[in-house]
């Protein structure tokens, strides 16, 4: 570090003492009645709002969530230890809000939007966005029509996501929920390249730090954080500060999604949020309901959830959106996207729980993981039968709609006819045509984790195996085949490719990816 | 509303309605300058192990000289065994009384003394940022302020004292 010079020093001192004097102002205040386990119940405050930031005298902020008769309960968003009966608190007249600016891309940041990286302060120009906003209304909306390209094949090809859509990743644990997040993160890097970015915040609740390290360490080195947040907020920080991180990570999202740009936020996961926040309701005393979550658990989440969406294109529209913050004036751009990608933790497959079922209510379809599917080998572990995209289909580029048309079927009557299997020659042949199709589709639709596959390449393959021409590979080579023809296809056929990806499908196209796939299929037979 | 407020609610309008305001306010000024000077006093009425009459006893010989409403008041709070917040009672009466009369209670904390030609002054800054008709105000001196003065009503606080100052410059270095 360099040697600090004392001219340059005391300069700044001065500075910060002259813009100093005369700061008292008259202050609404009130003092702690009682303060423990993170909510602190105060007197006096008259005129403060729901959801207003208060300062207690050493400088730690709480939200006041409750309006009571003769009191006010604020839970606190730092230590309480240092909080004593009859301190003074003040109000700061300014709904619960963070800093948000494009220099939080790369960055991890906790719940006040402060870095916790270490990487010192965080750069550009700062708009407050507040925790709490109403979601845009219908007027500022637009249909889901523009892809969000995931990169893992049986997502992309049976349960499109579109951008603007709030799909839940649902499964038991160990399934590879969040692993599919980061595959999705990591695949828009793509797009970031190309300089169409789309910007992705990551949000961690109630997580170990060694966890968030290790996904931060893997979106490094996959070069995926120079257009990703990381929202952290670990099981050690009040529940406060957990239940409020979604919220943080839907602010900086909204801050994208407003300048007309396409954005994608991960709650990872809404379970343990909602855990946190059953946690403060009951602190606060609100009667618990069902599994003792409070009674709007279902708005804790759904008005978090509205808030992903894509906007109307026309500027002159969005421009007038309600509830814009004031900083956001003046910088809005219609056209922008907010995805969402909630993730649901299961208790041993138990999709009708409380949380599960309310979520599962508000997003656009869910995808479903199956601890069975991931131990036999089939991973990701997505169990096609049970996930659903709602509007997704509308935003899948052409190609791969009149490619992938028929899989979602095919693999139903494979799954139906599977039982069969185990009967071996006995079969009749239009069973076995099914049957090995079917499980040559399912070696297709495996992936390995941090390898995202483009879309061209995803078209390619699911073409040969809707058409049945992978009929001759062995089960067990298909995935060794499926390495070569992407060779083959990137090397000599890259027009082919291009074509694919931009979403034309010719008989030209089809009759390459015919000849090819026949000739790399020689040397398996 | 606590149930000390029930209370004093109760005995407010009764008193306005009996047109006995006055001497019912002496009664409470008494009552609750009396119990907050002795410590004793309130940990008697608070003991659950004292017997009911021997409170109501303590009360009449200390409170003999008051207004039959106030009397009552006593006798109503001993038979449901609420003698422990009759000091509560006491100044949320008060409060109710000076709502309703547009009095406004200010109270002053100075580094040292204070003139009462400031006092005039602070007087007419509460009234410009209040409703108040009247302005009661009370003044008490801390010598840890360093300097300057705090005023503080209606759950407002001007704070204007050099350890304050001194504070936030503290923190606004801290910060940078």
């Amino acid at each position: 570090m360099s040697q600090i010079r004392p001219d340059e020093v005391s300069s700044i001192l001065k500075e910060q003492i002259s813009g100093f004097a005369g700061q008292a102002s008259l202050e609404e205040v009130g003092t702690v009645l009682q303060v423990g386990d993170g909510i602190a119940r105060i007197h006096g405050l008259f005129g403060v709002q729901s959801g207003e930031l208060v300062e207690f005298e050493n400088g730690v902020k709480a939200v006041v969530l409750n309006l009571e008769e003769d009191n006010v309960g604020a839970v606190l968003m730092g230590a309480s230890t240092d909080i004593k009966e009859g301190d003074q608190v003040k109000r700061t007249n300014r709904i619960a809000s963070i800093p948000v600016s494009d220099g939080m891309l790369g960055r991890v940041v906790n719940t006040l939007g402060e870095p916790i990286d270490g990487k010192g302060p965080i750069g550009g120009e700062t708009v407050d966005m507040p925790l709490e906003r109403k979601a845009p209304g219908v007027l500022f909306r637009q249909p889901v029509n523009e892809p969000l390209q995931t990169g893992i094949k049986s997502i992309d090809a049976m349960i499109p996501i579109g951008r603007g859509q709030r799909e839940l990743v649902i499964g038991d644990r160990q399934t590879g929920k969040t692993a599919i997040c980061i595959d999705t993160i990591i695949n828009q890097k793509e797009f970031y390249d190309k300089g169409e970015p789309v910007y992705c915040i990551y949000v961690a609740v109630g997580q170990k730090e060694s966890t968030v390290k290790q996904v931060v360490k893997a979106l490094e080195e996959k070069g995926a954080m120079p257009y990703t947040t990381v929202v952290s907020a670990a099981a050690s920080l009040p529940a406060p500060l957990q239940f409020y991180a979604p919220m943080a990570g839907v602010a900086i999202g909204e801050f994208f999604r407003d300048q007309g740009k396409a954005a994608l936020v991960v709650f990872d996961d809404l379970s343990k949020q909602a855990v946190a926040y059953r946690e403060v309701s009951l602190l606060l005393r609100r009667p618990p309901g069902r599994e003792a979550y409070p009674g709007d658990v279902f708005y804790l989440h759904s008005r978090l959830l509205e808030r992903a969406c894509k906007l109307n294109s026309n500027t002159e529209i969005t421009e007038k959106m309600n509830d814009l913050p004031e900083g956001m004036k003046g910088k809005v751009k219609g056209g922008g996207s907010l995805t969402a990608l909630p993730i649901i933790e299961t208790q041993g497959g138990d999709v009708s729980a409380y949380i599960p079922t309310n979520v599962i209510s508000i997003t656009d379809g869910q995808i479903f993981l199956e601890s069975n599917l991931f131990n036999s080998g089939v991973r990701p572990a997505i169990n096609v039968g049970l996930s659903v995209s709602r509007v997704g289909g509308n935003a899948q580029i052409k190609s791969m709609k009149k490619v992938a048309g028929t899989l979602k079927l095919d693999q139903a009557e494979y799954r139906e006819l599977e039982a069969f299997s185990k009967f071996g020659s006995d079969l009749d042949a239009a069973t076995k045509a099914v049957l090995d199709k079917g499980s040559r589709n399912v070696e297709i639709l495996k992936q390995a984790q941090y390898s995202p596959v483009e879309v061209s390449k995803q078209v390619a393959i699911i073409f040969l195996g809707t058409t049945g021409a992978l009929r001759s590979i062995p089960v067990n080579r298909v995935r060794e085949f499926e390495n070569e023809y992407f060779e083959v296809l990137s090397s000599k056929h890259k027009d082919t490719l291009d074509a694919l990806g931009s979403g034309k499908i010719t008989d030209e196209l089809k009759a390459t990816m015919t000849t090819v796939g026949a000739e790399v299929a020689k040397s398996y037979a | 509303m606590n149930v000390a407020g029930r209370y004093a609610k109760s005995i407010f309008e009764l008193a306005v309605e009996k047109k006995s305001l006055a001497p019912v306010a002496e009664d409470m000024q008494t009552i609750a300058s009396t119990i907050a000077e002795n410590a004793d006093l309130k940990s008697m009425l608070n003991n659950p192990l004292i017997s009911k009459s021997t409170k109501v006893e303590v009360l009449n010989k200390i409170f003999s000289s008051t207004s039959e409403l106030t009397q009552n008041l006593m006798r109503v709070m001993s038979s449901k065994n609420r003698e422990g917040i009759l000091h509560d009672v006491a100044t949320t009466f008060l409060s109710l009384k000076n709502k309703s009369e547009g009095i406004t209670e200010v109270s002053v904390i100075t580094a040292k003394e204070i003139k009462a030609a400031d006092l005039s002054g602070i007087e007419a800054y509460v009234k410009s940022n209040t409703n108040a008709k009247k302005v009661l105000i009370t003044n008490s001196v801390d010598e840890s302020l360093i300097g300057g003065f705090k005023v503080s009503f209606d759950g407002k606080l001007y704070d204007s004292t050099v350890s304050t100052h001194l504070n936030n410059l503290k923190k606004e270095l801290k910060l940078a």
